[in-house]
């Protein structure tokens, strides 16, 4: 009885997100006309995936540049450049912070965590500022530098490596390890469940990323899968029809990745929480 | 200096505390094993990673083979290191446990796998070679450490606390496989414990510790039979040595806690006298000095009768059958001051004469 109202409460959390998105799918695959008429779909329309089609092939702007691949591509460009920067960035910092007798130290960790404080829209002037005197407008580097620092990554490497038992150097040490070997030989594969972690998030951040690049690019040939979501609908415009059926695919394209992301490293982190011992 | 190892006037001060370690001198031949003792904050792991390298020692030197190695890095001074945690690099297989400091060391392939398979079949290990070390049990850990300790061949093996995370029964049995491998292997090792029959029991040399400074260095035997304070005393012997505190009446009589009077020999002519006698120097045939029983131990081959003195505790070890008595008397004794915990004279039998009572 007690398991069936517990399954009961899950079926019924899975239903409430699940449905939107089944919602979606489902009218993407009927014509617009019906959308505008009828509204969302409970039943598969006649149309198949032709919206998807339509959606990775088709150009929105004037260039022709920013098809669905262009920008999905554009969009992956951006979360690997994130997780993956983000992670590389944040593990040194956090090293330098935790092994080495850095004057100041601690100083330059809460100058690093009071970061947190100045998101971006805050800075976003003179971010821009920056970023255009260094003449990298419309550039990936452009895109993924000046975001590159994460106060929130070093923070959970500096409290990782925090954890991890100083006798492991200090037996390192003993071994004629070295500080590059220390990072490359032990602290990188004991962190591997914690940069799993990371690279989820900082996947999807970057794949979410909305106002940066939206101020940062003019040209086509950059535009994001997000911003994409956005433009399409902009072009009723021009054609007095929103091709809602083709946005209805667009999304459903722009969240198929960090999907795969998070299951995939998710395994990972399963696999690493279970079996890392330090 | 032939000496292997050779500390001199070692002081440690972390940040602006009062020094853990206090002008620490010791001198180890070739092939000693030394052990380290004392209770729980006396210095014992600080001396051991000042050894290492771990520690900067605020003044003093340290001597390796001939050689100073007091301002080496730990990797350049030719010792090895089994931790109390092991310290095992847990995303590595035993064998690459093993091989690690080897390889950073820049041995080749072969001479890699010669050493790592030597040492795993003289620790019986060879079998867990690929495994990780969350695959092995304790006493499994025990040995990859020392594995790894072995296969470099270094001038010194130190050790702290290797053994207090194992239980009481494997404890015993590593103890025994360490002293073997330790006089096979012929390698100078200082070993930290507070744990003193492990120190009895592996010891060529004890170094007593206290507070940061040296008590007594000796062999196990000159520690038991001839401690050189009351601290030794107190510390080294389980059961522990009873102490009774006395007063000198002259002419080698002393007054008891139960104000009974007591002839006994050499008694010193000092104001705080302490009297130490340990357990199993106690003659419960003696019917000199008067004593109530408390409680009975039974520990099998022995047992332990706790008694009191006028309000003082003594402990009796006996493998007598006898549970009741009324008397006893001192085989063996030693004479301390109580105010300074100083040795006063020397061990004394006890003759047979009568005491007055
Ligand atoms: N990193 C440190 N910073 C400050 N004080 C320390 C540090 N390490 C040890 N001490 C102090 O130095 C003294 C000696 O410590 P040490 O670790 O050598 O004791 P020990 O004899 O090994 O004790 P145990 O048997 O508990 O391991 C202690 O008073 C301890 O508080
Ligand atoms: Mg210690």
């Amino acid at each position: 009885m007690k398991k069936l109202l517990d399954h009961g409460i899950l079926i019924a959390g899975v239903l409430f997100l699940l449905t939107p998105l089944y919602l979606l799918f489902v009218s993407s695959t009927h014509e617009v006309d019906t959308l505008i008429r009828d509204g969302l779909q409970w039943l598969p329309g006649s149309q198949g995936l032709a919206a998807y089609e339509k959606a990775l092939n088709q150009s929105l702007g004037f260039s022709g540049e920013a098809t669905g691949w262009r920008m999905l591509f554009n969009s992956l460009v951006m979360g690997l450049g994130f997780a993956i920067g983000k992670i590389i960035v944040s593990m040194a910092a956090a090293y330098a912070i935790v092994y080495f007798r850095l004057p100041l130290a601690s100083f330059f960790f809460w100058a690093i965590f009071t970061t947190l404080l100045l998101p971006l829209e805050v800075r976003i002037i003179p971010s821009y500022a920056v970023v255009s005197d260094l003449g990298l407008l419309n550039s990936y580097t452009g895109l993924i530098l000046p975001l590159i620092a994460s106060a929130t990554a070093t923070f959970y490497f500096r409290q990782f490596y925090k954890t991890v038992p100083d006798e492991l150097l200090e037996a390192a040490l003993l071994d004629n390890t070295g500080p590059v070997r220390f990072f490359i030989d032990i602290l990188v594969p004991l962190s591997r469940t914690m940069m799993a972690a990371i690279f989820i998030i900082m996947f999807v951040v970057g794949w979410n990323q909305y106002l940066w690049p939206l101020i940062m690019t003019t040209e086509e040939s950059y535009t994001t899968i997000v911003m994409g979501l956005k433009n399409i609908l902009s072009t009723v415009r021009d054609s007095h029809i929103p091709p809602y059926d083709v946005a209805f695919a667009m999304i459903i394209l722009a969240m198929l990745p960090p999907v795969l992301v998070v299951i995939i490293f998710q395994k990972w982190f399963v696999k690493g929480l279970v079996e890392s011992e330090k | 200096m032939s000496k292997q190892l050779n500390i001199s006037q070692l002081v440690k001060c972390y940040g602006n505390n009062d020094p853990a370690v206090q002008g620490f001198n010791l001198a180890v031949e070739e092939g000693e094993f030394i052990v380290l003792v004392g209770p729980s904050g006396c210095g014992k792991s600080t001396i051991l990673r000042s050894i290492a390298g771990l520690e900067t020692i605020t003044s003093g030197s340290i001597s390796l083979a001939g050689k100073d190695v007091t301002h080496l890095a730990p990797a350049k001074r030719d010792i090895a290191m089994v931790f109390q945690n092991y310290a095992l690099y847990p995303h590595m297989s035993v064998y690459e446990n093993l091989a690690y400091g080897l390889k950073n060391r820049g041995y080749n392939k072969a001479d890699i796998e010669q050493r790592v398979q030597q040492a795993a079949a003289m620790l019986q290990i060879t079998d867990y070679l690929p495994r990780k070390p969350k695959a092995l049990s304790g006493g499994q850990r025990q040995r990859v450490a020392m594995g790894r300790a072995m296969v470099r061949e270094p001038a010194l093996f130190l050790f702290d606390e290797p053994l207090s995370n194992l239980d009481a029964k494997l404890r015993a049995h590593m103890r025994l496989e360490i002293k073997k491998l330790q006089k096979r292997l012929g390698v100078t090792s200082i070993y930290v414990t507070h744990d003193q029959v492990e120190a009895m029991t592996l010891a060529d040399r004890i170094v007593v510790l206290n507070g940061g400074k040296v008590e007594q260095i000796g062999t196990p035997e000159e520690i038991y039979h001839n401690p050189a304070s009351h601290f030794v005393a107190s510390f080294m012997g389980t059961p522990a040595m009873n102490f009774l505190p006395v007063t000198a009446l002259g002419n080698n009589v002393v007054r008891l806690p139960n104000a009974q009077e007591l002839h006994l020999n050499n008694v010193p002519n000092n104001e705080h006298l302490l009297i130490g006698v340990r357990p199993e120097h106690i003659d419960l045939h003696g019917h000199q000095v008067k004593v109530e029983i408390n409680l009975t131990e039974e520990l099998g081959a022995s047992r332990l009768i706790h008694c009191q003195v006028g309000e003082h505790p003594l402990t009796v070890a006996t493998n007598e059958p006898i549970t009741k008595f009324n008397a006893i008397a001192f085989n063996q004794y030693y004479w301390f001051d109580s105010k300074t915990g100083a040795r006063l004279g020397d061990s004394q039998f006890i003759e047979e004469e009568a005491a007055r009572a």
